[in-house]
Parts: C-alpha cells; sequence; structure tokens
C-alpha cells in the first residue's frame, strides 16, 4: 500500500454528495478548507441509488427524461452557486447500487487523500455510509455536521497514549501548521474509587494528574510532538470516553476532533476502535476528522 | 380473515401479592411438596437421591458437556461479533450503575460463596483423587487439580450466567418484555409464551433457583458453622446450622424487603470490599511472589489445556470421577442461571454486548483465577512440601479448609474473622437477590411488587435449605441440582439460538429502516429533481407556443389589412 501523504503536503479531496440540503454546507465547507489545505485537486461525486429509482424509469423513458443529466445539471448548479475556490474541480456522477464501494474505488482510482462526507443531525441521515466508509476507505474520512462553522484555530486530539493515537497528532500538527491554529490533547481517566473507598480522592486525583503528566511527557517525546500541545485530563466519571470527548469538544468550543482509526489493511479494517466507533455514531455536531493510519 | 393476537397482563392482585397466579401456586405446590416427602421419606431420601444423580449424570452428562462449550462460543461471538456494539435498552440507554458497583453485584450474586469455600477445598479434593494422571508426578497431579478447579470455577459457569443475562437484558430493555425467563423465547415460540408453554418455563426457572440457591445456603452454612468453632468454639451440629439458616433468612429477608438500590447493594459492595481486604492480606502476608507466579502459570496450563478438559467426558473410563465433580458443577451453574441471570440482566441497561460480555464473562473468570491461584495454588504448594494440614481437613469436613488454612498466617483470627463475615455476607446476598429473582419472575416480570411479596421467597428458600440439611445433608443438596439443572441446559441451548435469532431480526429490521429511510429520501430527491426539469419543460414550451403565437398574428393582420 502507498505511504499516506502527510496532511501539509499537496492534496487530492472528494467530497460526497448526496442531493440534500447538506450539499451547499459541505461545498462551502470545502471551499473554507482550499484556504487552508493545500489542495492540488477537488472532486465531488455523487453516485446515483439505481436501485431506488428502478420503479421510475419507466416514466422517465416515456417523458425522455435523462435522470443522470438532470443529476449532474443540478449539481453543478448547486456547485457553481456555492463554491467560490480557485482549486481546479471536477464533477463526477456515477450509477451503482452500492454507494460506499462506488466512493471506495473512486478514491482509490483518483489517489484520494480525504473524503468528505457529510454527518447530518438535524437534516436526519442515518449515518450508515459513514460507517461502511470508515471500514472500507484507504483515505482519511473527514466527516461534517449541518451546522459547522468556518474556523479551524481549536483541534481536539483524544489520546491514549497508543502509536495509533500519535497519529492523530501528527495529522494535527500538519492542520495547525497550515491554519495556525492550536491543538489540545485530551485523555479521560477514572478513578476506581469505589474498590478502595479508604484512599483519599483529591489526592488520588492530584496523583494521577501527576502521572498523566509525566505519561504525556513521555509520550511526546517518544513520538516528536511539539512541545506546545496543552494537555488536558478529564474525569470521566460514569461517562463513557465518547461522551466525555464530546463534552469537552463542546464546552471547549473546538472546531475539529481528530481521531484514528485503526489500521487499513485487509483484516483490520473491519474492525476501527470502539471510541472511534462511538463517536462516529454519536458526534454529529463537530466536524470529525478520521486517520487511517499506512 | 386476520387474528388479532393480545399479550394478556399475566400478573394479577391475589390477597394484596402481584402475581402469575398459575406461576406462583406450582411453584409453591412443588416446594410443599417435596419439602414434605423429604420430610416423611428421610430415610430413603438418600438412597433415591444418589440413584437419581447417578443416572442423570452417566445418561446426561454428555449434554451438559456440550451445552456448556455452546455456551462458550456463543458468548464469544456475541461479544466479538457484528452485534457486540448494541446497547442494551437501546443506542441512547444509560447505565443505571458505575461500572464498579455493577460489577460487585453481578460478582458477588455470581460467584456466591464457590469461592470461598471451593479455592482451597477443589484442588485438595482432586489432589487426592486425581482424575487422570493417578500415580503420575505429584506436581503434575498438583496442576491438574488446579487446572480442574479452573475448569469447574472459571469461564463455562460465567458463560452460562452471560447466556440468560444477555437474553433476559436484551428482551426486557430492548423489546420491552416483561424480565422473565420466558421472554427470552419469543423468537421460537412466539405469542405461546403467554401460554402454558411460557408457565412451564418459568416455573422451572423459579423451581431451579430455590434449589440452587438451598445448594449455596447449604455448604455455606456448614461453611458458617465450621468458623463459628474454630474462632468462638461453638459446637458444628444440625441444630445449630438449623439456627444459622434462621438467620441468614431473617437477613436476606431484610434485605429484600428493602430492595435493590438499598440492601442489595449495600450487601454486594461489602462482599467485594472485605474479599478484596482478604486477597490484600494474604498476598502480603503468605507466599507473595509465589502467589503472583502461579497466577501466571496456572492460566497458561488451564489455556494450554482448555479444549481437553472441556470436551472430556471419561468415555473410555470406567469411573465416575465427574459425576460428582463436573457434572455437579455444571448442575449447579445451570441451576443458579435463572437467578443469577435475571439479576444480572436487571441491572446492565445501557451496557453494550461487548461491555456485558466483558464484565460478566472474562473478568470475573481472571478474579475466580487470582482467588484459586492465592488460596488453592499455596495450598498444593504447601501440600507438596508435605505439610498434611489441608488434606486432614479437607478429608474430615471440607468447610473447615479455609480456616485451617488461615492458622499458618500471622493474625490467624483477624482472617478467620473475616472469613466468616465474607461467608455470611455472599450467602445473604445471594438469598435476597434470589428472592427478588423468584418475586420478579413469579409476578410475570413486575420490576416492582409489594415488599412483603419478597419477604415469602427469602423465607421459602430458607426452609427448603433447612428441610434438605435434614433430609439428606449435602448429598441430598448436590444430587438435586444435578437433576434440575438438566432439563435447564437444554432451555439455555434453545435460548442461545433465540437470542441470536431476535438480535438477527432486530439488527436485519434496524438496517433496513436505516436503508429505506435513506432510499426514500434519495427518491424524494430525485423526484423533486424530475419535477423542477418538468416545470422547466413546461414552461419553456409555453414560452415556445407564446412566441409561435406572436409571430403568427402579425401576418394575419397583414391578410386582413
Amino acid at each position: 500500500m502507498d505511504k499516506k501523504k502527510p496532511l501539509n503536503k499537496e492534496l487530492n479531496v472528494m467530497v460526497a454528495l448526496d442531493l440534500t440540503q447538506m450539499d451547499p454546507i459541505l461545498i462551502k465547507y470545502i471551499e473554507f478548507l482550499t484556504t487552508i489545505f493545500s489542495i492540488k485537486q477537488l472532486y465531488f461525486v455523487h453516485n446515483i441509488k439505481q436501485s431506488v429509482l428502478y420503479s421510475l424509469y419507466e416514466d422517465f423513458i416515456s417523458e425522455d427524461l435523462a435522470i443522470d443529466k438532470i443529476v449532474e445539471e443540478e449539481l453543478q448548479r448547486t456547485i457553481a452557486l456555492n463554491y467560490k475556490g480557485i482549486v481546479p474541480q471536477q464533477l463526477i456522477v456515477t450509477s451503482d447500487n452500492y454507494t460506499e464501494s462506488m466512493l471506495t474505488d473512486l478514491a482509490k482510482e483518483n489517489h484520494i487523500d480525504v473524503m468528505v462526507v457529510g454527518n447530518k443531525n438535524a437534516l436526519q441521515g442515518t449515518g450508515a455510509l459513514c460507517q461502511k466508509l470508515v471500514r472500507m476507505l484507504d483515505s482519511h474520512l473527514l466527516l461534517i455536521p449541518d451546522d459547522t462553522q468556518h474556523v479551524l484555530d481549536k483541534i481536539l486530539v483524544p489520546t491514549d497514549f497508543s502509536a495509533d493515537s500519535a497519529v492523530s497528532f501528527q495529522a494535527a500538527r500538519r492542520i495547525a501548521e497550515r491554519s495556525g491554529g492550536e491543538i489540545e490533547a485530551l485523555h479521560s481517566y477514572s478513578i476506581p474509587s469505589f474498590f478502595f473507598p479508604y484512599i483519599d480522592t483529591e489526592k488520588a486525583h492530584d496523583e494521577t494528574q501527576k502521572h498523566l503528566d509525566n505519561r504525556f511527557m513521555q509520550f511526546q517525546k517518544k513520538y516528536f510532538l511539539p512541545e506546545d500541545i496543552s494537555f488536558k485530563y478529564v474525569d470521566k466519571q460514569d461517562f463513557s470516553v465518547a461522551e466525555t470527548i464530546e463534552q469537552t469538544a463542546e464546552k471547549g468550543t473546538f472546531n475539529m476532533i481528530i481521531v484514528s482509526a485503526r489500521g487499513a489493511n485487509n483484516l483490520t479494517s473491519l474492525f476501527i476502535g470502539s471510541t472511534t466507533n462511538d463517536l462516529l455514531v454519536r458526534n454529529r455536531k463537530m466536524p470529525l476528522l478520521i486517520i487511517k493510519k499506512q | 380473515m386476520s387474528i388479532k393476537v393480545v399479550r394478556r397482563d399475566a400478573s394479577s392482585n391475589f390477597l394484596g401479592l402481584v402475581v402469575n397466579k398459575t406461576v406462583f401456586f406450582a411453584v409453591i405446590a412443588v416446594v410443599i411438596l417435596s419439602v414434605s416427602l423429604t420430610l416423611i421419606f428421610k430415610d430413603q431420601a438418600n438412597y433415591y437421591f444418589a440413584i437419581g444423580q447417578s443416572f442423570v449424570s452417566a445418561h446426561g452428562g454428555w449434554i451438559y458437556t456440550l451445552s456448556v462449550n455452546i455456551f462458550i462460543v456463543f458468548c464469544l461471538y456475541m461479544a466479538f461479533g457484528k452485534y457486540s456494539n448494541i446497547r442494551i435498552g437501546g443506542e441512547k440507554a444509560r447505565p443505571e450503575f458505575s461500572l464498579g458497583a455493577w460489577f460487585a453485584m453481578l460478582f458477588s450474586a455470581g460467584i456466591g460463596n464457590g469461592l470461598v469455600l471451593f479455592s482451597i477445598a477443589d484442588p485438595v479434593r482432586d489432589f487426592l483423587n486425581p482424575p487422570r494422571l493417578i500415580g503420575q508426578d505429584p506436581a503434575s497431579i498438583a496442576q491438574e487439580a488446579i487446572n480442574f478447579s479452573f475448569l469447574h470455577h472459571g469461564i463455562h459457569g460465567w458463560a452460562i450466567y452471560s447466556v440468560v443475562g444477555l437474553s433476559l437484558a436484551y428482551f426486557t430493555y430492548n423489546r420491552k418484555m416483561p424480565l422473565t425467563l420466558r421472554s427470552a423465547f419469543y423468537p421460537l415460540l412466539g405469542n405461546r409464551i403467554y401460554g402454558w408453554m411460557g408457565d412451564v418455563i418459568d416455573i422451572m426457572a423459579v423451581i431451579t433457583t430455590l434449589f440452587g440457591l438451598a445448594t449455596t445456603i447449604g455448604f455455606g452454612v456448614g461453611q458458617i458453622n465450621s468458623g463459628l468453632t474454630h474462632v468462638f468454639g461453638i459446637p458444628s451440629s444440625l441444630f445449630y446450622q438449623v439456627i444459622i439458616i434462621l438467620a441468614i433468612t431473617a437477613a436476606a429477608t431484610l434485605s429484600a424487603f428493602s430492595g435493590l438500590n438499598k440492601g442489595v447493594k449495600i450487601l454486594s459492595v461489602l462482599n467485594v470490599r472485605v474479599a478484596a481486604l482478604i486477597f490484600i492480606l494474604v498476598l502480603i502476608l503468605g507466599p507473595t511472589t509465589f502467589i503472583l507466579k502461579s497466577y501466571i502459570q496456572n492460566i497458561g496450563s488451564y489455556l494450554s489445556h482448555f479444549i481437553e478438559m472441556s470436551t472430556w467426558t471419561e468415555s473410555l473410563r470406567q469411573t465416575e470421577w465427574q459425576k460428582t465433580r463436573t457434572i455437579m458443577y455444571w448442575g449447579w451453574w445451570i441451576s443458579w442461571s435463572p437467578f443469577v441471570g435475571t439479576f444480572i440482566a436487571r441491572i446492565s441497561k445501557g451496557r453494550t454486548i461487548k461491555e456485558f460480555m466483558l464484565c460478566v464473562l472474562i473478568l470475573p473468570t481472571l478474579v475466580t483465577f487470582l482467588w484459586f491461584s492465592a488460596f488453592g495454588g499455596t495450598t498444593m504448594r504447601d501440600i507438596l512440601l508435605g505439610d498434611t494440614a489441608l488434606i486432614a481437613a479437607v478429608n474430615d469436613n471440607i468447610s473447615t479448609a479455609l480456616y485451617v488454612f488461615f492458622d499458618k498466617f500471622p493474625f490467624a483470627i483477624v482472617l478467620k474473622v473475616l472469613g466468616l463475615v465474607l461467608i455470611c455476607s455472599f450467602i445473604t446476598t445471594s438469598a435476597d437477590s434470589g428472592a427478588l429473582v423468584i418475586d420478579s419472575i413469579t409476578s410475570g416480570g413486575k420490576l416492582k411488587t409489594p415488599a412483603f411479596q419478597r419477604v415469602i421467597w427469602a423465607l421459602a428458600t430458607g426452609i427448603i435449605a433447612a428441610v434438605l440439611m435434614y433430609g439428606g445433608g449435602l448429598n441430598a443438596l448436590q444430587t438435586v441440582v444435578t437433576i434440575s439443572g438438566l432439563p435447564f441446559a437444554i432451555l439455555l441451548v434453545m435460548m442461545c439460538f433465540s437470542l441470536l435469532s431476535g438480535i438477527k431480526e432486530d439488527h436485519e429490521k434496524e438496517e433496513r429502516k436505516k436503508m429505506l429511510t435513506e432510499k426514500e429520501q434519495y427518491r424524494k430527491n430525485i423526484l423533486q429533481l424530475v419535477e423542477k426539469e418538468r416545470e422547466e419543460r413546461s414552461r419553456k414550451n409555453a414560452e415556445t407556443n407564446t412566441e409561435a403565437n406572436t409571430s403568427v398574428e402579425p401576418n394575419s393582420e397583414n391578410n386582413d389589412g
């Protein structure tokens, strides 16, 4: 497999459009991203789901309606209306029963580095496509919610001090270099006070935090991470890790969360990390970049 | 013509009790009958119990062995398969208890006092009467004795609880069905679970639970009596044991009366804390390095012999070792499963299937192994070094093993008292959570019932334990669980298929719903575009027609002119 291109290099980005109100939001956000990333080529792509339209084809033919042409014209109109960037863009309209397979193939064919899809909340998306894509794609996946803002000055990177999360920091660093934003690392911990009721919880928190500070310093050294990354730890109490990340991101007015999916080889791509999976299912409020490790 | 099926509410009010009358009275009848028969035919009871146990072990042992292995495969598939991220109670459900309290409660309910009683007695018994390595190197026999105690108290038992617990939790919280055993069979039996078939399942579950609990209380009471003898010099006799049963029953009654969030939770927390304290003391005061070393070795040895031991059925030997060991244990675990499973289901809302399996299947197993390595492992080491005190103790009365074990430690009296507290607390937790579960099943799955109704079941368990102890002692109790567990083992295999089919059905339905929503949305969008195109076309046509008309009109004017 090709080595993944660092995010501060020239990138090929593909944006999946779905003919909903999400399309203008995505296109405008991509236009914003072109001012931050160095994007070589932008692809807007839409797949016409034939299986959904089988029953309508008879009418279309009798009325001489070419559905692919109609879709293409509509997308061209939406792009023209919402995209004013200078990065060259190309529209691809395909026709297949399986959108996720088609997007995966197109991404491979066009050497795509980042695939961008909408993560609908108010627009009532099911999130099913994202769940499949994150397992199938080789490229990184960026999920954009419907009420996203065009700012990228605070990036949250959750960490468990693993090699996988180090990859997320590398990606965050490249983005921050270009956006001039800051990176904050987040680790959620819990103190098993239930089984040790007689320990001083205050003291335990202090000790844990000292230990975590040390651990983060070692982590920074080991993976050559920049020293200006601020490190935050949160007692997750009875919340899940994904819930803690979500709450911290909202409270801290972050603009993006970056997490790592595990490897992308044939076997491990089937198993993405459980926190990443939880975030993928739960988070519909903040752009989420899922980094695929080489 | 369509038939409308209406689910009837199984419970009704009877003398202020909220009960499913069929289940409630059938169980009461069986309890009265078994207690009376044991009291009337006390002398013959032992003989018939022995015949019963031999018959079930000889002809049904393989069913137990096959079933428990199926449960493990099933649980591992659920933990790591495609359904592992499904959350009990739906995607947005939140856990009712913290992780620590949840684990403490399920561990306390599931392990009972087996941890305390058998961690020493089992390896010693299997060392003295080895299943397979007779006449070989004593160290190998000792290792195999530990391996078999891991087999009997490890992952197989917790897999049984996991099957019942997960099934009931899923059907109760995801399908909103009553918290009774019958609910878990809905995918297989359909609406028949609300008829006599469901009643039979629930009656079997309650009876199995009552006898399983009685067995545990019987063993525990013997151990408490031995502890009182060791510490306070109180004689060990049936009279004192009956008094202890009454005391335990009274404590369990109080706890059950106060409900899940008070008595049961407080006692469960006490269990885990006292057990942790005893373990830490043994680890510090005992051979620390040996315990930690042997933990690793024991797990390795157990894993390397896992398949061979799990499927061993004594078929090429004409021995009857398994009858009173493996088969009895499978029967005992299974007879506890309706109760522990229901209890675990009751407290597991908000957990994912993966979390559930890690905390109900894997974690308790690892904790149990650690405890067995500390107590059983140290005992084996001492025996191999020539100390025969524990051999004598186990031969005399297995209930005394723990106290003899503590004799070698500094501050032995403290450890013995703590051990006694732990056993009392474990037994009371089992009895009170058992009463809550039986109450839930006999009330048709109600989560809230009148408090005095729970008291009835706490008392019933105590009475059965006392009478069976009087009628035939521990042998009678072991025989009863071996026999009553067998039909339930078959039901549990069916439960696996039922749960799988239920989850699969719901999962597919959910996927279809998602797909349909997306398809519908997409179709709507395309139709909107087409409509726009049609409007555009008709607008263009109209314009063309107008242009055509305006270009014709001047000509006609000219003609007129």
